[in-house]
């Protein structure tokens, strides 16, 4: 099997002032993950862990300090010029978190979808009507001509994130980067924009890698998971064993502490914080929270291979 | 548990003008809070939980206004207590903690001096030495180290913030603790350690909470009772486990298969489809009436009243009960 995308060893480093004195923040270290034709890859975390980041950084609005980015067999430079600029937004296309940012607010539904077509060069004016429409139609807001006369403000928060996702489609992309699509809607709609992830990767045979906190929708709709700590893959497999089988610590703590209408109240007590980040703990970075803590734990330990499942922890070495 | 009220709506109605407009965002609000009783109000945005909140601490400011509708806190009608003696009463026999704490707090003055403040202003007893000890009791009920009370409120993390924002609410150890969204902006470990945090206080200091979340299953997990509000009414109320296991309303039915979850088998979620009526506009029937499945002529044009469903106080506002 081939991949579509591979990122390796990829590192991001940002520099902040704070009066005189420069910090380094690690916001990531060596992430590698690789993704395939048609997978849904979710990847999880708490605030800081490095997850937007990474999409960020796959999606090209970062370059990465260190490692490398393989699209297609062929490795993204970090700047990219105009024509490989254009050639690979064709492909990988971004869908932002809060749907009314990012959109232009004086402009017409109309306008938003038709500027991608415009700039792959598409002139014929029924081309892009019949394209609008079948755009529209895919992520289930009919009638499109009532739509496509709409600002942003006159759309709910859910049909925003449809003509959202209808923009990223437009351009037949071959992966879409979702960055926490469904945080800033509503509970009785979010599944539905979940539903829809799922229907344009059935349909369009569209990649995601889909970012979020939210544990139990990246079970609903993904393949694979992989879970983020301080900048760090910590743990990665298949979504569904990840969740009825956590293995690294962390991921243990992550599923405990979800809110579960069903689940047993079993007390997690000193919990902790996620660690700074401009001077992340020696070794495992989940160390000095960890119950299993170890004098091991101060190097660094690699992924550990168990069952078919990623895993950077000691507990786990063979 | 005993069954004595200590809060009880009654059919308030309240909402905001915006020019000639009025948005009635609460409509024939009616429920009852226990003592030591842990009530889960939830619900969609805009579906009137916040103002909620508000309205029943008369916190409401313009252009929000209380219409109609009777607040019992111990048999004293809230509506109707003079302004300085509704002030008097505030932080000591009911708190707030709101939305973003993280706004909550006063940025230039020092945690200590803020709830020194409080505390003070309050209190009968004036004595600086006595405050001062009540500051670090409660400092410990939430578990936060004492020398945080020097610290500016942007040294603090957020769940710290959300901490000292209970404790503050805990200062006169109130009756009734009013929680609107406390961890919507945490991190789900934070939320959980806060969340423990406030059931073992729960326990400890025996007050009555109201917790406002969007976050169901949250809810369902932590609460006693729960309210399920629709477009600026409650719709239906119960106990928790009860409500979780078998819904009446079709509302809460459609919203309970709207929410993924982290255990059990994994099924198709639906979401509901349509949006919530414009409170802008006179309902006359059920607000629910447009996105039902079950919907019938009744339902259009006559109010549903609250139905008895059980002896332990479960109601439903639907038609299909009502036989």
């Amino acid at each position: 099997m081939s991949f579509i995308l591979e990122v390796r060893d990829v590192e991001k480093i940002f520099t902040i002032r704070k009066g005189f004195k420069t910090f380094r923040v690690m916001a990531l270290r060596g992430a590698t993950l690789t993704l395939s034709e048609a997978e849904i890859l979710s990847v999880v975390g708490e605030s800081g862990s490095g997850k937007t980041t990474l999409l960020r950084v796959i999606g090209r609005l970062y370059s990465e300090n260190k490692g490398e980015i393989i699209l297609f067999g062929s490795t993204v430079p970090k700047k990219l010029n105009k024509k490989q600029e254009i050639d690979f937004r064709r492909r990988v296309q971004i869908v932002f978190q809060d749907p009314f940012s990012s959109m232009n607010p004086v402009k017409r539904v109309k306008y938003i979808l038709e500027r991608p077509l415009r700039i792959y060069g598409m002139r014929e004016k029924d081309e892009i009507k019949q394209k609008l429409e079948e755009v529209l139609q895919d992520v289930e807001l009919s009638p499109a001509e009532i739509f496509l006369d709409k600002f942003p403000h006159e759309l709910s928060g859910g049909q925003r994130q449809r003509v959202a996702f209808a923009r990223s489609i437009i351009t037949a992309p071959r992966i879409i980067l979702a960055d926490e699509p469904t945080s800033m809607l509503d509970v009785s709609i979010k599944s539905s924009i979940l539903n829809l992830m799922l229907k344009l990767r059935q349909e369009h045979k569209i990649a995601f890698i889909h970012v979020t906190h939210d544990l139990a929708s990246a079970r609903y709709i993904s393949d694979r998971i992989i879970v983020m700590y301080a900048g760090m893959i910590m743990e990665e497999g298949k979504a569904q064993e990840i969740v009825k089988m956590p293995l690294h610590p962390y991921t243990q703590l992550l599923l405990k502490a979800f809110p579960d209408p069903r689940g047993g109240k079993e007390k997690l007590s000193n919990l902790g914080e996620p660690p700074s980040l401009i001077s992340p703990p020696e070794g495992c970075p989940f160390q000095p929270r960890c119950k299993y803590r170890t004098i091991e734990c101060e190097n660094l330990p690699p992924l550990y291979d168990v069952g078919g499942k990623k895993v950077r922890c000691v507990l786990y070495k063979i | 548990m005993s069954k004595e009220p200590l809060l009880e709506v009654k059919n308030l109605n309240a909402g905001y003008y915006k020019g000639k407009k009025f948005y009635h965002a609460v409509r024939n609000c009616s429920f009852v809070l226990y003592r030591n009783d842990f009530l889960g109000l939830a619900g969609e945005s805009g579906c009137g939980k916040s103002t909620l909140a508000l309205a029943m601490l008369r916190l409401l400011k313009a252009p929000g206004k209380i219409l109609s509708g009777e607040i019992y806190l111990e048999k004293l009608n809230l509506l109707e207590l003079p302004d300085e003696e509704l002030r008097k009463r505030r932080w000591r026999d009911f708190s707030l903690v709101t939305q973003s704490s993280m706004n909550s707090l006063n940025p230039v003055l020092k945690i200590k001096d803020q709830m020194l403040d409080v505390y003070l202003e309050h209190s009968t007893d004036k004595s600086r030495e006595r405050a001062n000890q009540r500051l670090f009791e409660v400092m410990k009920l939430v578990n936060v180290d004492l020398k945080f009370l020097d610290s500016y409120p942007h040294q603090l993390s957020g769940g710290m913030r959300q901490r000292i924002v209970i404790a503050m609410a805990l200062l006169f150890s109130p009756k009734l603790v009013v929680l609107d969204e406390p961890t919507t902006a945490l991190d789900v470990v934070v939320q959980r350690s806060i969340i423990e945090q406030f059931q073992e206080l729960f326990h400890k200091v025996m007050f009555s909470a109201i917790l406002i979340t969007h976050d169901i299953s949250l809810l369902f997990e932590i609460t006693k009772h729960i309210a399920i509000m629709y477009a600026g009414d409650i719709v239906e109320y119960g106990e928790s486990g009860e409500v979780l296991e078998d819904p009446k309303h079709p509302y809460t039915k459609a919203l309970l298969q709207a929410i993924p979850s982290i255990s059990g088998e994994l099924k198709e979620y639906k979401s509901i489809p349509g949006r919530p009526p414009d409170l802008s506009k006179p309902i006359v029937g059920c607000s629910y009436f447009d996105r039902c499945d079950y919907a019938f002529e009744k339902c259009q044009d006559v109010y549903p009243g609250a139905i008895r469903l059980s002896e332990n106080g479960r109601w439903v506002k639907c038609h299909l009960y009502s036989k």
